[in-house]
């Protein structure tokens, strides 16, 4: 056995949906303390396999396990953020309620938050620059915003793992560039971050790790490894330049067949 | 004041006030959740429930009944969860065909009781429209009573329900059983409408649920003070509106009781939009 202990080791891993095959025998194992992407068509099962990372849906076969523990018993570790559409961010709920949600779980119905888990809510909120905006409706948060809303939820439970379903839709580009060095300087103190991703243009700038998945597991590896032209064109049946290397910045973002 | 004085008065008062304080705090939960109909659903749903139950018992005591309209309410909430899961029909079309089903049948179970000549069958025709003048003292203890009971559960697992209305998925993450919670909401609108379906009957009840809620909304965006202002909001209405009706004779509670609370609707939102303009030109 490889050693598991900074792993998060997905091992053949199947899931139907009826008699529709949506991922299968998928064997990976992930590096921890990285930015990892989820590529791949739509429909090619990413969003499925974040789900069972998350233990949010229970593989037909296979297991994911976190340092040799099926993910199902360490949930904690683990913070989902969930697509934008997902959200109804009409409810009645300030920046801070949001936040104050990762304690909910941890103190009795009767009970206040304690002193420290208000002080870890409140860095928290400082952390993602919120603070200003803590009494704010979640509605009334500029897309960026709530992305970092949801990403404080998140540090404030001490996650170790952050799970995020395509952060970057419906945010514009200096919101991504900011989301993206948060990612980075999350990393830098230990924290893995596995984002489902789209944009093939940048995914060469800041991420470290790329799985590509088209129903099966197609690639994995550093991006330059993964996102080649060949790779691509058997992924999505055309082929794109990728651009490689941080601080890339392209016009226009969208990727241009060649 | 001679009305407040009288105890018939009084024990309406009371009852309604208790029913309001039920319906307008899980309809903050109804809502929040965008399934504000639900609560007419299950009105509706109830009614089947409240005659099979005097057919069975062959007692009018509001216990009795009350616990056959919560049981037939979770059936509708049950049927409509069914259907959407089964089919391809959507939450609202569902709704919309449990919701008329269900009081089809009540009307049927209703005639048939009407015909079978049973004795102690009378004002069982009110609770499509409410008849909240014929309350006892011990239907407003059972009303009190179940209220407090809707009162407990919804405090004891407020955090639980609000994680689940906002983010089920996270909810789950965090090891909320969503199952559980999902029976909880139910059953807290079964009990509060089986409570109301005396004052505000069948047909009116979805007001007693939504118009506090809607109301509070306007005034807050944060989900525990907009409980406590439709609290306020409902308490007041169903003051207002049983006054009103016990005022004058041959008036029904029911329907004065959802004017009321209308009007309260009505009223926030104009408040709304004068300190709306006052303050944007305060600002300028």
């Amino acid at each position: 056995m490889k050693s598991e202990a900074r792993c998060i080791d997905i091992r053949d891993l199947s899931v139907f949906y009826g008699n529709t095959r949506a991922l299968s025998d998928i064997s990976i194992c992930l590096p921890e303390a990285k930015i990892i992407g989820i590529m791949g068509p739509n429909g090619s099962g990413k969003t499925t396999l974040l789900k069972c990372m998350t233990g949010l849906l229970s593989p037909d076969s296979g297991e994911v396990l976190l340092g040799g523990v099926p993910v199902g018993r360490q949930r904690f570790r683990l913070s989902y953020i969930p697509q934008k559409e997902k959200i109804d961010w009409d409810f009645p709920m300030s920046v801070r309620d949001l936040v104050e949600m990762a304690m909910y779980a941890k103190r009795r119905w009767y009970q206040k938050l304690s002193a420290e888990q208000l002080s870890r809510v409140s860095s928290a909120l400082e952390s993602m620059g919120l603070e200003r905006l803590q009494n704010r409706q979640i509605g009334e948060l500029s897309g960026g915003q709530q992305q970092r809303a949801f990403m404080a939820r998140a540090l404030a439970s001490d996650a170790d793992i952050l799970v995020l379903d395509e952060p970057f839709t419906g945010i514009d580009a200096k919101a991504t560039d900011e989301l993206i060095r948060i990612f980075q300087s999350l990393r830098d103190v230990g924290k893995t971050v596995i984002l489902v991703h789209h944009d093939l243009a940048n995914a060469g700038s800041f991420l470290d790790h790329v799985v590509l998945l088209k129903g099966s597991l197609l690639a994995q590896g550093p991006p330059e490894e993964v996102l080649t032209s060949e790779v691509l064109v058997q992924a999505y049946g055309v082929s794109f330049q990728i651009p490689f290397g941080s601080g890339l910045h392209l016009d226009g973002g969208s990727p241009s067949p060649s | 004041m001679t009305l407040f004085s009288d105890p018939v008065f009084l024990v309406v008062l009371i009852g309604v006030v208790m029913v309001t304080v039920a319906s307008s705090a899980v309809g903050c939960l109804l809502y929040v959740q965008r399934n504000a109909l639900l609560g007419e659903t299950m009105a509706h749903g109830c009614l089947p429930g409240i005659y099979a139950a005097f057919l069975l018992g062959g007692t009018r005591n509001l216990g009795w009944l009350a616990l056959g309209a919560t049981l037939s309410g979770l059936v509708s909430s049950l049927l409509v969860d069914a259907i959407v899961a089964r089919t391809r029909i959507h939450h609202d079309a569902a709704m919309a065909i449990v919701l008329s089903w269900m009081f089809g049948t009540g009307v049927v179970l209703l005639s048939f009781i009407q015909q079978a000549n049973l004795s102690n069958q009378n004002g069982l025709e009110d609770l499509f429209f409410g008849n909240a003048a014929a309350m006892s003292w011990n239907d407003v203890m059972i009303i009190t009573g179940v209220s407090a009971v809707v009162g407990v559960l919804m405090g004891i697992n407020f955090r639980r329900i609000k994680i689940y209305l906002f983010d089920a998925e996270y909810a789950r993450m965090q090891g909320v059983k969503i199952t559980w919670v999902r029976a909880l909401l139910s059953s807290l609108v079964a009990m509060s409408v089986a409570i109301g379906i005396q004052t505000a009957g069948a047909i009116l009840m979805a007001s007693l649920l939504v118009a506090p809620a809607a109301t509070a909304r306007q005034w807050t965006s944060r989900l525990l003070p907009m409980v406590c202002v439709a609290l306020a909001v409902g308490v007041l209405g169903g003051t207002i509106g049983t006054v009103l009706s016990c005022a004058s004779p041959n008036m029904p509670t029911g329907p004065w009781v959802v004017i009321s609370m209308t009007l309260l609707f009505a009223l926030s939102i104009a408040a709304q939009r004068v300190s709306g303009r006052l303050k944007s030109s305060q600002k300028r």
